[in-house]
């Protein structure tokens, strides 16, 4: 049997299936309920996933990072707040329409955007991974070094403005990975002689401090409720006529690659790459005289843009194993939680579970139709849930996640400590995703500079001769990047 | 509080920990045979000198001058918030998961999140119960029971 052959078998599993309709229900709430997001849907399903097999846990998490990136787009139209960053340019139109009386119509746009914008990521992210997998195979540890500090320089500098917080929050994550076991010397570091920090910090107990309990702390330690519009009457979900989508193909094309391509780009995002689409659509749409007052152009832009990132954003992470943010750093550690190591020898060791991975994706886009339109019939009475109420059954359902890791008090302590540290780097503008990412890629970074020393006999500058060219050129643009953040940040602080 | 202290507060802060940290490393010895020509705190010495450098540039950095009301902060409630975790979190580690966790919503639903009574313990029963009922029965993952102590008490009550 083919490995294409045992994917399909994989896939037509009743619990992977179930899995993807529980993940996209699960997401889409999350995502439209503003505030919350993409990581905390993933960190609190996290724990859920030790009992079950890889594929179905891949599909769950698969279907929360779809849905939870569409599910913002339905309070920026219904109740002009978006779930998530992501959506904020899909409020531009999105409420308008619905001010029109055309909510249904406007969450028809957004469904069908979503889902042409995830499909095609899905298809570039199919043909993509591999060929980037294959090129990288020939990196060695020295390309691998160079390759994480651009990565990282990229996520720090581009992901919150500033570049040294960014540095500073991505070092602090390095740090955090070093506690524990050192696996080349299997010596004991940073323990201060607790026996539970011998085998390192785990990671979810961290996830769920640093993005569910920051999260509630730092929601509860707002003043001003977000403004929100009326509430609308939505009747559900409802299709323009083919013609008017085919008017809108080209922007929705454009939108598509513009998503996947920052998609691509580590530390950039869906929010990104939506305020790109809109602001090109904009500038060169066939409806651009009508953009803000509800024309769904905008919408289509916004939508196709932020969901085609899905499928970009996880190019890199599963074919280098270099994640870009910190949804699909999360995503990676479910990965390592079932056993599987992405990078480039990913596509050599598993080649029927990633295979079983692209056909869940293009499974869980097409589910956002599929539940999309009951669920848009309910999702109101979901968006009047009182805050109070819904932080609370966070706190509660995090921490029993940390506790699910190793069944321990410290854990659950772990947790809690970093909710107070994730609030305090909120309060001083510190992003919190560098953390996460340095957690994830401080082994491999270690390993590779331990490696690379040894191969050049402790001569660090030998990384950046003639003989390892692709370092150089990554070392260059490493400098660039930061070269240019650090120029940004010292004309305008913050 | 204005947002420059609060940057620099914060670097001293990531400063005193960086001196904790290499203090703590300053105790290992270089054990030849386990060192493959690095010892183990190598790669956290780099990253610590880095994170020394950073906090350092940003306390130079950290020139403007922003009152952190016009941020929107109640630090009041936060505290508030954070204490009510701390204490439930205290709560679990003696009276287990279901007690800790109905206390622990009821409490902030109406204190914190300002919920009507009703349908604030009407959740906190719910829920956490609920929660149990996953984790414990479809998922095989125990929650957090009681000490054994409380368990002791109340079945020495009940004999």
């Amino acid at each position: 049997m083919s490995d294409f052959t045992t994917a399909l078998v994989m896939m037509a599993d009743w619990e992977t299936m179930l899995a993807i309709v529980i993940g996209t229900v699960f997401g889409m709430i999350i995502g439209a309920l503003p505030g919350l997001g993409s990581v905390l849907a993933i960190t609190i399903v996290l724990p859920f996933t030790f009992t079950m097999d890889q594929v179905p846990s891949i599909a769950l998490v698969l279907a929360i990072y779809c849905s939870s990136v569409y599910g913002g787009s339905l309070s920026a139209i219904l109740i002009n707040t978006p779930g998530t960053p992501q959506s904020a340019t899909t409020m531009l139109d999105g409420y308008p329409m619905t001010r029109r009386g055309e909510a249904d119509l406007a969450i028809g746009w957004a469904t069908g955007a979503s889902v042409f914008g995830g499909l095609f990521s899905a298809v570039v992210l199919i043909f993509a991974a591999p060929q980037l997998a294959r090129f990288a195979l020939g990196f060695g540890p020295i390309e691998t070094f160079a390759l994480i500090c651009m990565a990282l320089t990229c996520i720090a500098g581009v992901s919150h403005g500033s570049l040294m917080k960014g540095l500073l929050a991505g070092v602090f994550g390095l740090f955090l990975a070093t506690i524990g076991t050192d696996n080349m010397t299997g010596s004991v570091r940073f323990t201060f002689g607790f026996f539970d920090l011998s085998s390192g910090l785990a990671l979810i107990p961290v996830l769920v401090g640093l993005f569910a309990l920051a999260e509630v702390f730092s929601r509860l330690g707002e003043a001003v409720p977000s403004d929100t519009g009326p509430l609308a009457r939505v009747r559900g979900m409802r299709f323009a006529p083919f013609r008017e989508w085919y008017d809108r193909r080209v922007t929705m094309l454009r939108s598509a690659i513009i998503g996947t391509c920052v998609g691509v780009l580590p530390g950039t995002g869906a929010a990104t790459a939506s305020f790109i689409a809109y602001a090109e659509a904009k500038r060169s749409g066939k409806y651009r005289d009508r953009f803000g007052e509800g024309e769904p152009e905008g919408l289509v832009a916004s939508e196709t843009a932020n969901n085609a990132v899905t499928g970009g954003a996880l190019v890199p992470t599963l074919a280098l194993g270099i994640p870009g943010d910190a949804v699909t750093a999360v995503l990676m550690s479910t990965l390592i939680i079932q056993g599987i190591q992405p990078g480039v020898r990913l596509f050599i060791d598993y080649p029927e579970v990633m295979d079983a991975a692209f056909i869940a994706l293009i499974v869980c886009n097409i589910m956002l139709l599929v539940v999309g339109i009951p669920l848009s019939r309910m999702i109101l009475p979901i968006l009047r849930m009182p805050e109070g109420l819904l932080m609370a059954g966070i706190v509660v359902l995090s921490l029993l996640g940390a506790w699910s890791v190793g069944g321990r008090m410290f854990d659950i302590y772990v947790a809690l400590a970093f909710g107070i540290v994730g609030a305090v780097m909120r309060l001083v503008s510190v992003p919190v995703a560098p953390v996460i990412i340095g957690i994830v890629l401080a082994p491999m970074l270690e390993e590779s500079l331990r490696q690379g020393l040894i191969l050049t006999d402790n001569n660090f500058f030998a990384f950046f001769t003639t003989e390892h060219p692709i370092a150089i050129v990554l070392a260059i643009a490493t400098l660039l990047i930061s070269a240019a953040a650090l120029r940004t940040e010292f004309k305008s602080p913050d | 509080m204005i947002k420059y202290n609060r940057d620099v507060l914060f670097c001293l802060l990531m400063l005193m920990l960086n001196a904790v940290l290499w203090l703590e490393m300053s105790s290992y010895s270089k054990d030849s045979l386990l060192d493959y020509g690095f010892d183990p705190v190598f790669f956290p010495r780099i990253l610590l000198i880095i994170w020394a450098v950073l906090c350092v540039a940003l306390t130079l950095r950290a020139r403007r001058v922003v009152d952190a009301t016009e941020n929107g902060l109640r630090g009041r409630r936060m505290l508030i918030s954070m204490t009510i975790v701390i204490v439930y979190v205290l709560l679990m580690s003696v009276a287990g998961f279901i007690a800790s966790s109905v206390l622990f919503m009821a409490i902030f639903a109406i204190f914190v999140g300002d919920v009507r009574r009703v349908p604030a313990i009407t959740a906190a029963f719910l829920f956490p119960l609920g929660l149990w009922y996953l984790f414990s029965q479809v998922v095989s993952i125990a929650p957090p029971s009681p000490a054994p102590w409380i368990l002791a008490l109340f079945s020495g009550a009940t004999s």
